[in-house]
């Protein structure tokens, strides 16, 4: 398994985790029109995504992580 | 010097279009200089002691940024930032609160202190903003800063300059820079004057004769029956909405002649039926900022990020956002008031138990948004109480009323409510001209 299908898995397994049910269209989620994806849980995945795949999101990062898309992007 | 005078549409506007694009045209210079110039001149037009204060302002935080982008060590790094953005929230305080704490210290302690009667500089409380915005984003490495003529472009930009947009460094200078916007655009004028004239239309025609209801009822709080407590807050509600977004209205058309899109702060929030909506849709440059650079910040500091702590860092950015309004008691409550409504709002969706539909959603929605703006516009909170007292039937049920002698007026409340309720905004002139453009390349 590579690194990147390593980094999508996991960062999968944050939002099933975050939002408390499976998914099954990553691509398709976005911030503030995904019903379950509102300004908490946005803080509540970038946390979570700081602690578990050890990185380091900046304030000025954080708005624009918007999208599953953008995300994967953006850690990869 | 406002937007709606006819100083500036007749004479500054097409001057320093003229001045620009023939400096573009026929020298090397980048036309920065000149726009710094007018913009400078424009905020001197109402008050020109006020001149020092913006030059300070800028020249001081750009050499923090200047700090903050070289030092190496995280741990000074952040001390710099904080000390930067501790020392612009003092300059605003200074100016804005002084008196009001005064005056309220004296009345708790019944002493006599002089109040200073500071003079507010216009602007500062938008600049403020901004420049937090830029400092963070200059400790992020987001912004790369280069000249002190970008850093003073970004703040006095005259469009901007007075009642926002506000604006982001990397939205606003790589547009200035791009050889594409280099020339003028007839397309972009014809936009820009069009959003102009819209802008004007609002203001001059719409706001400003809905403004003759909402001062006399204000003014005659007391002896104004129930028919007409209701029509002067919901009158001020329209003023407010066609006031603010006429003058962003222009503000996005000034700069559009520049071939500068600055970026939306309005988009049709009456039509929210949520009041979660409304704040995506109303003055949104504002609510960006404050859940960018308050919110998110203050909740991930904290140990635990669940709802309620959710909900309480809601309120408290909500109250700062009504202090940053003004100095007044009206606008701590119209801050308080939207923090607790998007706690409801927030706890109902949570719970998910009760739906309403959509026009039941939308009638709540307005009406609150209507009551709270009954406190954004009163100059004290006794006339305010006395509308609320009149709009709940405290001074009987009567409907009669001579608020509408004057036809014109019916057809500006006919406008008001239909342009906001039922027409697209300016923002589908622009995206639609956009994607066409985009269609082209």
């Amino acid at each position: 398994m590579n690194n990147s299908q390593e980094i999508k898995e996991k960062v999968q397994k944050i939002f099933e985790k975050i939002f408390k049910n499976k998914i099954n269209n990553f691509e398709k989620l976005e911030f503030n029109k995904t019903k379950k994806w509102d300004s908490l849980k946005h803080i509540q995945l970038i946390v979570a995504f700081e602690k578990e795949l050890g990185v380091k999101i900046n304030t000025s990062d954080v708005e624009k992580l918007t999208s599953y898309r953008k995300i994967i992007q953006y850690l990869l | 010097m406002l937007f709606h005078s006819l100083i500036y549409l007749l004479l500054f506007l097409p001057s320093v279009f003229t001045l620009y694009f023939l400096l573009r045209k026929f020298t090397n210079n980048d036309g920065k200089i000149l726009l710094i110039f007018s913009g400078i001149f424009f905020y001197g037009w109402w008050n020109v002691k006020f001149i020092p204060l913006i030059i300070c302002s800028v020249l001081f935080n750009y050499y923090v940024s200047k700090i903050i982008v070289n030092v190496e060590n995280k741990r000074k790094k952040k001390l710099i930032l904080f000390s930067g953005i501790f020392c612009n929230i003092i300059y605003l305080g200074v100016f804005k609160y002084t008196d009001f704490i005064i005056t309220n210290l004296n009345y708790l302690f019944q002493s006599n202190i002089e109040t200073f009667d500071l003079p507010f500089p216009l602007a500062m409380s938008f600049f403020t903003f901004q420049t937090i915005a830029y400092l963070v984003d200059c400790y992020d490495g987001e912004v790369k800063i280069k000249s002190l003529k970008d850093y003073s472009l970004f703040i006095i930009f005259f469009p901007q300059l007075i009642a926002g947009p506000i604006v982001k460094f990397n939205n606003m200078i790589p547009q200035f820079n791009s050889s594409e916007n280099k020339s003028i655009n007839t397309k972009n004028i014809l936009l820009g004057l069009t959003i102009i004239l819209i802008g004007l239309f609002k203001k001059v025609i719409l706001a400003d004769n809905l403004s003759i209801n909402v001062d006399y009822g204000f003014n005659n709080f007391e002896s104004i029956n129930f028919l007409e407590s209701w029509i002067t807050s919901f009158s001020f509600t329209f003023q407010l909405y066609f006031d603010f977004s006429g003058y962003i209205d222009m503000a996005t058309g000034s700069a559009l002649l520049f071939n500068i899109l600055l970026p939306k702060n309005f988009d049709s929030p009456f039509k929210a039926t949520s009041l979660i909506n409304f704040w995506k849709s109303w003055h949104i440059t504002l609510f960006n900022f404050l859940m960018n650079y308050i919110y998110f910040p203050i909740l991930r500091s904290l140990r635990k990020i669940n709802f309620i702590n959710a909900m309480f860092i809601t309120l408290i950015v909500f109250i700062i956002s009504g202090i940053w309004h003004g100095p007044s008691y009206g606008y701590i409550i119209f801050g308080t008031l939207h923090g607790i409504g998007l706690i409801v709002n927030h706890t109902f969706n949570k719970i998910d138990i009760l739906k309403i539909n959509k026009f039941l959603g939308w009638l709540l929605t307005i009406t609150y948004v209507n009551f709270t703006l009954i406190f954004f516009r009163c100059e004290n909170l006794e006339s305010a109480f006395g509308i609320i007292k009149s709009m709940v039937g405290h001074n009987g049920f009567e409907l009669s009323t001579n608020f509408f002698d004057d036809y014109f007026l019916i057809f500006v409340y006919i406008l008001s409510i239909s342009i906001s309720l039922f027409f697209k905004n300016i923002n589908y002139l622009i995206d639609n001209y956009y994607e066409n453009q985009e269609i082209k390349k």
